[in-house]
């Protein structure tokens, strides 16, 4: 062993001393950049034994052609092609056995070399490589792995090329198909004629060829009765039929730009009856592969037919012949479609699908005989024929949606998602036929449920779900479909409620899926008071998301569902009583309230009594008894039974005058919820320190908004006067939003009540206000500082106490802030908003403030003597002065809704106080903030003479410029 | 019978996370061979199955040069191959066929796994949907995350399984990883779904009472 040799097993061994193997590469690095390196390498690749060794020198070839071709003296460029060709010729056959790792490397590196000089260079390369053939096997086997070789090097279009080898590829195709490939096809066909026989091995390396180069050489040289016998006879071949149908495969989907050519093609194949004595048993693989090409002979086939509609083309005997190919490959791939195999199974997907699609289109042309197309479109044409299809094709798509018997004991994820991707196509298919005849799915799916139902006992998890699943399956169908399908909803469901499918399989989990599929169909209820109770009865046996679904469903079905309130009564009656621990959860039970709410609050006046009685009477006595009773004395903390009943009571109540909030319908059931608001009242000071308890009435009192209406006010009163004094800033809160939402619903007739609760109220509000100083200059940003819980609820509240006042103003109670009761506070009042006009971290507040501020200067000024001087000394300086400074950021977007609003209070306060305002601006104020006179003169005029938007403007840009000149 | 030694070549473009594939597995990072100067790693990787342990000796072709190197050479006598792409940049998964292209020069009918490296960032660009290369060419495929270790296991369990010919071997015992340093997408869609459905069982929100 020479260094060399030894240098490169060194590079190779991973275990090898480290320095001898950097010393080892670097020779290898050497020998690969020397440019006479790879003379020596050539020379060597023939002289050694060790395969590594051997590979390595062709890489260094390699590199070579790949990088250093062009810097080669012509006279080395031709001794490599004389050196590669004599090693085919001479070296070749008599070397046993090469690697076939090293056949390749050198196949690829004839490949590189080609692609660098055919045909400038080279223009003999097929000649020269085709005349070596003769040498024998190995030659021949040397040339198809060349072939291939040229095709991932240079052609094949799954690789990433850039554009220059792009235009290469194009460039040597147009070159072998002038000049070579005639030459080339034959070989291949002398090659497979020799070999079919004795060489499995060369046979496959052939086909491999054909099949790479189908697409794009000229057809004819391959579609022919030389080829196709071959083609056919290697179907039976076990080694070669994969191969074969491959090549079958490319030749049919061959881009060919004429359609007739391309039906001609198919019908020259009969590949129905060449695949016609198929044995669906055999191996899977196989039967894939043909599959596909079945698959794709049916796509070009609809494609073709297309495209001669759209070339106006439809001649009658190329039409009726292409329909009758379609029809065969139809029948063909519902055996592949039937195959357990799912892969097997799946090959013919796309074409059944297309063929689907396809039906009406195709039907058009099914007997023409006139040119007059057009005529024929206006029908569709499901035929008897087609119906006879899809009848075979139905069991075919149940028996592959259907699981498999041992599906549970193997869980395989990657298995399920296989098989749901699966079903998605099935149920594709599914829906297509409904667009055809959706009667025949209909009935289909209820036979198989018919059948599943009378032999319940014994059938199958599988059996039982896909009857089910396929049900689901078409109540998602097209909704045109559907519409014809409501009898056969109807039916299909009280089969489901009649039967004991759903408790026999509620504890699958899949089951639960297809259960909300079930729901749909409510819609198409039948008109029977017992089925109905079956029904629904089996909706609520503890599934919690079909309560909720319940509750969803009546509400966009309400006038459908109304009639079957009674048994909608029955079937829901043990779950109306507050429940402990009972069969469902307090999350269903009321969304079971706010369905029968809906429900009955929707019944005409007299009506609705003989229903809402038996659900609110048990309630309103439990509650009575609790609250008379003081139950709760004897109550633990761990195990709060009676207070929770009355929060659950609450809840229900409030949660079923839901449906009452429509002033018609609210009349009749009102005394109901009065009485329970009654008792409720008497909560807060019965439980003082019950928050949970407080938050629940006051929850209670905003429903009583919606469903007694001005008849709740009496109670506002009398609420928060008794649950006012100390309570926490939540239930503050919760208070102040109370008060809100009346505000602005009832409006003036709110006066009395704000009156009386005004002095309370804000006194409180300073309260927590003052326990917080901080946070009214300085509200809690974002990533700023950690905030409180306590401070957030601060925070809130006094937002929520802006908009209260906001409120106030806006639906004409300023005059409460006034009332002898209030006067008092009214300077806190105001000087808390105007603390909120500075505060730009919280644009919304702010915004609100300086509104507040202005409403108060359209009621007042005038009014109010000396509000005016106020407005001056306290308000302008936050519209003017103020923003100049530096917190105020002009790039912020926020802030520009803020200047609309000050550069529209300043128009407020021009027009209210006229020129006793613009003297003040203009000899005072803005004097004191450094304005020179004639800034303050301009400034002034602005404001007198423009229109508020112009204004608005003016106003930015001052407050731009003034940020400049402060800059500098 | 001593433990089978089976040569695995590991390739894929520059960047695609192959050598942190690799180096998850503790015992083969502790014992793996460094080829400085010619940039392969051999990294030994045991695992415990059902028909006892096997090694790979993975072949790590990280940080291989165009121009330098062996290249292709490494991969002589290689009785298994996972091509890496990165999900997150589309051309490595474009490059896929050349890299596929070249292992099947050398290597033969091999088995052959793809794997999706990457899968935990948000951003992923090359969807499951797009991934279809191995369908052609009949490879398996395994979305895959080195950083959080997510089906780290699964190449290699599909590559003994086929290697051998015992399509029901298993993993008796989990190889020690690396801890996780990111936190796995798919747990997060899963967690996501969870959400989504959870959202519909729970009844509506109040309605805003409010004003």
């Amino acid at each position: 062993m020479d260094e060399f040799e030894s240098a490169v097993l060194v590079s190779f061994n991973p275990t090898a001393d480290a320095v001898l193997r950097q010393k080892a590469s670097e020779y290898c690095e050497a020998v690969k950049v020397n440019p006479e390196g790879w003379k020596f390498c050539l020379e060597k690749f023939l002289n050694t034994k060790t395969i590594e060794v051997r590979f390595f020198c062709l890489v260094v070839v390699q590199d070579t052609i790949q990088y250093r071709h062009d810097s080669l003296p012509p006279v080395d460029q031709a001794n490599l092609r004389t050196a590669l060709l004599r090693y085919i010729a001479e070296h070749l056959p008599n070397a046993q056995a090469t690697e076939t790792p090293l056949k390749n490397k050198f196949a690829q590196i004839v490949a590189l070399l080609f692609k660098m000089e055919y045909p400038h260079n080279w223009p003999s390369f097929f000649s020269d490589i085709l005349s070596l053939l003769s040498v024998g096997t190995s030659s021949v086997d040397i040339f198809l792995r060349i072939m291939s070789n040229i095709d991932d090097e240079i052609i094949n279009q799954d690789m990433l090329r850039n554009t220059q080898e792009v235009a290469r590829s194009t460039e040597i195709k147009d070159y072998m198909r002038e000049k070579s490939i005639v030459d080339v096809v034959s070989a291949w066909y002398q090659i497979l004629e020799m070999y079919k026989t004795s060489d499995v091995h060369i046979c496959k390396s052939c086909l491999d060829n054909i099949r790479r180069y189908i697409s794009w050489i000229d057809i004819g040289l391959i579609a022919n009765d030389r080829f196709f016998p071959l083609f056919f006879s290697f179907l039976n071949v076990e080694d070669l039929r994969e191969y074969s149908a491959s090549c079958l495969y490319e030749l049919v989907y061959k881009g060919m730009p004429d359609p007739v050519n391309k039906l001609s093609l198919v019908a020259q194949l009969k590949l129905t009856s060449v695949f016609n004595g198929l044995s669906m048993n055999d191996d899977p693989d196989f039967l894939e592969g043909v599959g596909k090409v079945i698959n794709i002979t049916g796509l070009e086939i609809i494609s073709a037919t297309k495209e001669l509609v759209a070339q106006n083309n439809t001649n009658a005997e190329v039409m009726n012949s292409a329909k009758h190919m379609l029809e065969e490959e139809f029948m063909m791939s519902l055996r592949f479609m039937d195959n357990d195999d799912d892969n097997v199974s799946q090959s013919v997907y796309p074409f059944i699908n297309g063929y689907l699609s396809s039906v009406n289109f195709l039907g058009k042309f099914s007997e023409i005989t006139t040119a007059d197309v057009s005529r024929q479109l206006k029908s569709a044409n499901v035929t008897p024929q087609v119906i006879e299809q899809l009848q075979a094709l139905l069991p075919i798509i149940r028996k592959k949606l259907t699981y498999e018997n041992d599906w549970e004991d193997k869980k395989d994820e990657e298995e399920e998602k296989f098989f749901n991707d699966l079903r998605k196509d099935l149920v594709a298919l599914l829906k297509l036929i409904m667009t055809l005849s959706p009667q025949l799915v209909a009935q289909f799916t209820l036979s198989t449920l018919q059948t599943v139902i009378t032999n319940l006992n014994s059938a199958t998890f599988p059996t039982v779900e896909v009857s089910v699943y396929m049900l689901l399956a078409i109540s998602e169908g097209p909704a045109s479909s559907i519409k014809s399908l409501e009898s056969f909803f109807g039916e299909a469901l009280v089969l489901i409620a009649n039967s004991s499918i759903l408790s026999r399989e509620k504890a699958r989990e899949n089951f639960s899926l297809i259960f909300l599929g079930y729901f749909d169909y409510i819609r198409y209820l039948p008109d029977n008071p017992d089925v109905l109770k079956n029904v629904l009865v089996s909706f609520f046996d503890g599934r919690s998301r079909v309560c909720y679904l319940f509750s969803r469903m009546i509400r966009s079905h309400m006038t459908q569902i109304q009639p079957f309130l009674p048994s909608i009564l029955a079937a829901v009656e043990p779950f109306l009583s507050p429940q402990q621990n009972g069969s469902i959860t307090n999350e269903d039970q009321i969304s079971i309230f706010e369905a029968l709410g809906g429900l009955i609050g929707g019944l005409p006046r007299g009506q609705q009594s003989q229903y809402i009685e038996p659900i609110m009477s048990p309630l309103i006595n439990q509650l009575d008894g609790i609250v008379a009773g003081k139950a709760w004395d004897n109550e633990t903390p761990d195990k709060p039974i009676y207070t929770t009943t009355i929060i659950q009571i609450l809840s229900l109540a409030g949660t079923i005058s839901k449906g009452f909030a429509n002033p018609a319908g609210r009349e009749e059931s009102s005394v109901w919820f009065r009485k329970i608001l009654e008792t409720s009242l008497m909560l807060p000071s019965l439980l003082p320190d019950h928050e949970e308890m407080r938050l629940k009435v006051l929850f209670y009192m905003h429903r009583m908004i919606e469903c007694l209406g001005e008849g709740v006010l009496q109670y506002v009163l009398l609420l928060i006067e008794r649950s006012l004094p100390n309570c926490t800033q939540k239930a503050f809160y919760e208070f102040v939003r109370l008060l809100n939402q009346l505000s602005s619903r009832f409006k003036e007739t709110m006066v009395p009540v704000v009156d009386a609760l005004l002095p309370q109220l804000t006194q409180q509000f300073f309260s927590y206000m003052e326990q917080v100083p901080k946070i009214v200059t300085n509200p809690p940003t974002e990533g700023e500082r950690t905030v409180s819980e306590f401070e957030r609820d601060i925070f809130e509240v006094r937002k929520q106490y802006y908009s209260f006042v906001g409120i106030l103003l806006n639906n004409g109670m300023c005059g409460v802030f006034r009332s002898a009761a209030n006067v008092g506070y009214l300077n806190s009042v105001l000087q808390c908003v105007l603390q909120g006009c500075r505060e730009y971290r919280d644009i919304q507040s702010c915004k609100s403030c300086i509104i507040i501020m202005r409403k108060f200067a359209e009621n007042w000024i005038g009014n109010v003597p000396g509000f005016n001087q106020f407005l001056y000394e306290e308000y302008v300086p936050l519209i003017i002065g103020e923003p100049l400074g530096p917190n105020f950021d002009l790039n912020d977007a926020g802030v520009s809704l803020v200047i609309t609003e000050m550069a529209t209070s300043q128009k407020t306060l021009l027009t209210r106080c006229g020129a006793e305002f613009a003297n003040y601006l203009n000899s005072i104020y803005l004097p004191s903030i450094g304005c020179t006179p004639d800034v303050s003169r301009e400034y002034v005029m602005r404001l007198e003479g423009s229109q508020p938007k112009e204004f608005r403007t003016a106003f930015y840009t001052f407050l731009q410029s003034w940020k400049k000149i402060k800059k500098r | 019978m001593a433990a089978p030694n089976l040569k695995l070549v590991l390739v894929g473009d520059g960047g695609t996370g192959k050598t942190t594939f690799v180096k998850r597995h503790l015992t083969g990072e502790f014992e793996k061979k460094y080829i400085a100067t010619l940039g392969v790693e051999v990294h030994p990787l045991g695992f415990h199955t059902t028909r006892g342990p096997i090694t790979f000796n993975v072949w790590d072709t990280a940080g291989q040069e165009k121009f330098g190197g062996l290249r292709d050479a490494y991969y002589i006598q290689g009785q298994a191959a996972i091509i890496m792409f990165d999900v997150t940049a589309r051309m490595t998964y474009k490059n896929v066929p050349n890299w596929h292209r070249d292992l099947v020069r050398v290597c033969g009918e091999v088995p052959i796994v793809l794997c999706g490296n990457k899968v935990d960032v948000k951003d992923r660009k090359v969807k499951p949907k797009q991934i279809t290369f191995h369908r052609k060419k009949n490879l398996q495929y395994y979305d895959i995350s080195a950083k959080s270790n997510y089906n780290f296991e699964k190449p290699f369990l599909y590559l003994a399984r086929k290697l051998t010919g015992d399509a029901s071997l298993e993993l008796v015992a989990a190889p020690a990883l690396a801890p996780s340093e990111a936190t796995i997408d798919l747990n997060e869609q899963a967690k996501n779904e969870a959400i989504i459905a959870e959202s519909l069982n729970a009844p509506l929100p109040e309605e805003d009472d409010d004003l």
